[in-house]
């Protein structure tokens, strides 16, 4: 599996089908993933927009050294991180949304999470400190490899690897006996 | 949360408007840059040469008179065979009043010179027979003598060292001929009447003292 390479290429060649391909594979991921930085759905989904959309405007850009799942994650954490570093600049959502989102919430994590097991998970994951967090995510979310989370996480293999042990142990802490059966 | 179609929908839409802001800042930098270009390029290659011809005409400006008849070009050539130079602006007009001074007083002692050149005609006639009238004697012969000594000739002035002068007036060009002993017209070979002051006057002006 090239995760959206090959896609990418054809989409490249000009076969406009191939973009819903990729968006398929990895829009709601992404999202979901931003969601984790800025805790904030519409945020997060405009931010993955604004990723999509970087990769029609720049077509040469990405140079298939990695997936393309791992340069759309890289973009989508950038990203998350500018709109963090600009928080207090931007305006939060009007009250009466505000009531939607845990809703809005809970249905993207259905979308992206359709199994029980990795619900659970995740709902043990808001305990953990952010970096362990997101190694979790990327890997066991979003099946990326060690060395693509790293990529993504601007992190080395090694210090990805201490991340998801040391989150391990936490996790089975948090989910107690089931822990063991769910990691 | 939108729906997959109108995320899609979102996402080209973005992408149309941020290509055409690329477009619009790619089309203002080139129409910004080129013609900046342009003018550094032809700075470079040709304004070395403006500053030069502009330079070579400040000079020239500075050399003749700004208008009107009196916009003398007046050049000096050693003819001992050394380097022409031009005369400045103020020199150029000294050299005007000096040789106007000249001819003003040709013209004014007109009648009066020709009286002279009648009694110099009977001096010569004297002079040709100074035996005839006892009368004249030896003061006649020495007036005789005077007279010789003191009449500028054409070979006298054009003795070495001589220098060319050449006076344009608009398409007329005239020159002279300056030496230690006067000033001659080249064209006619007639000798300018100078008193010795307005000679030496001319040599300062003309920097050849």
């Amino acid at each position: 599996m090239d995760n959206g390479a090959g896609s990418y290429r054809r989409f490249l060649n000009g076969e406009e089908s191939a973009f819903d391909e990729i968006m398929e594979e990895s829009f709601r991921g992404l999202v979901f993933f931003v969601d984790g930085y800025v805790h904030d759905v519409h945020l997060a989904e405009d931010i993955a927009i604004d990723v999509f959309s970087d990769l029609i405007v720049h077509r040469h850009r990405y140079n298939f050294k990695v997936s393309l799942k791992t340069y759309l994650f890289m973009l989508g954490r950038s990203r998350a991180l500018d709109a963090l570093r600009h928080r207090r600049v931007l305006t939060a959502v009007a009250l009466e949304e505000a009531a939607e989102l845990p809703d809005q919430q809970t249905e993207l994590e259905e979308a992206v999470l359709a199994d029980e097991r990795k619900r659970a998970v995740h709902a043990a994951l808001a305990r953990l400190p952010e970096e362990m967090r997101e190694a979790v995510h990327l890997v066991y979310f979003e099946d990326m490899s060690y060395d693509e989370a790293a990529r993504v996480m601007r992190k080395n293999r090694k210090q990805v690897d201490n991340l998801l042990y040391r989150a391990k142990r936490e996790l089975r802490i948090i989910l107690g006996e089931d822990g063991e059966q769910l990691l | 949360m939108r729906d997959m179609e109108t995320c899609r929908a979102e996402i080209f839409r973005r992408s149309g408007e941020r290509i055409r802001r690329r477009q619009r800042r790619r089309r203002t930098a080139l129409t910004l840059c080129v013609p900046l270009a342009l003018c550094l390029v032809i700075g470079l290659t040709v304004g070395p040469d403006w500053v030069r011809v502009g330079r070579a005409n400040k000079g020239a400006e500075n050399q003749l008179p700004s208008s009107g008849e009196k916009a003398t070009q007046v050049t000096v050539l050693p003819l001992d065979g050394g380097e022409e130079w031009f005369l400045t602006k103020t020199a150029a007009e000294e050299l005007q009043a000096i040789l106007g001074g000249v001819k003003d007083r040709d013209a004014a002692g007109n009648s009066k010179h020709e009286d002279e050149k009648d009694k110099t005609s009977v001096y010569a006639s004297e002079c040709e027979i100074p035996n005839d009238a006892e009368f004249f004697g030896t003061k006649a012969d020495d007036q005789c003598q005077e007279s010789a000594s003191t009449e500028p000739t054409a070979t006298a002035a054009l003795e070495e060292p001589a220098y060319r002068i050449t006076l344009q007036r608009g398409q007329e060009t005239v020159d002279y001929v300056v030496t230690i002993d006067g000033l001659v017209e080249e064209l006619t070979g007639e000798p300018i009447p100078l008193t010795e002051e307005e000679l030496a006057e001319l040599r300062a002006v003309l920097g050849i003292d």
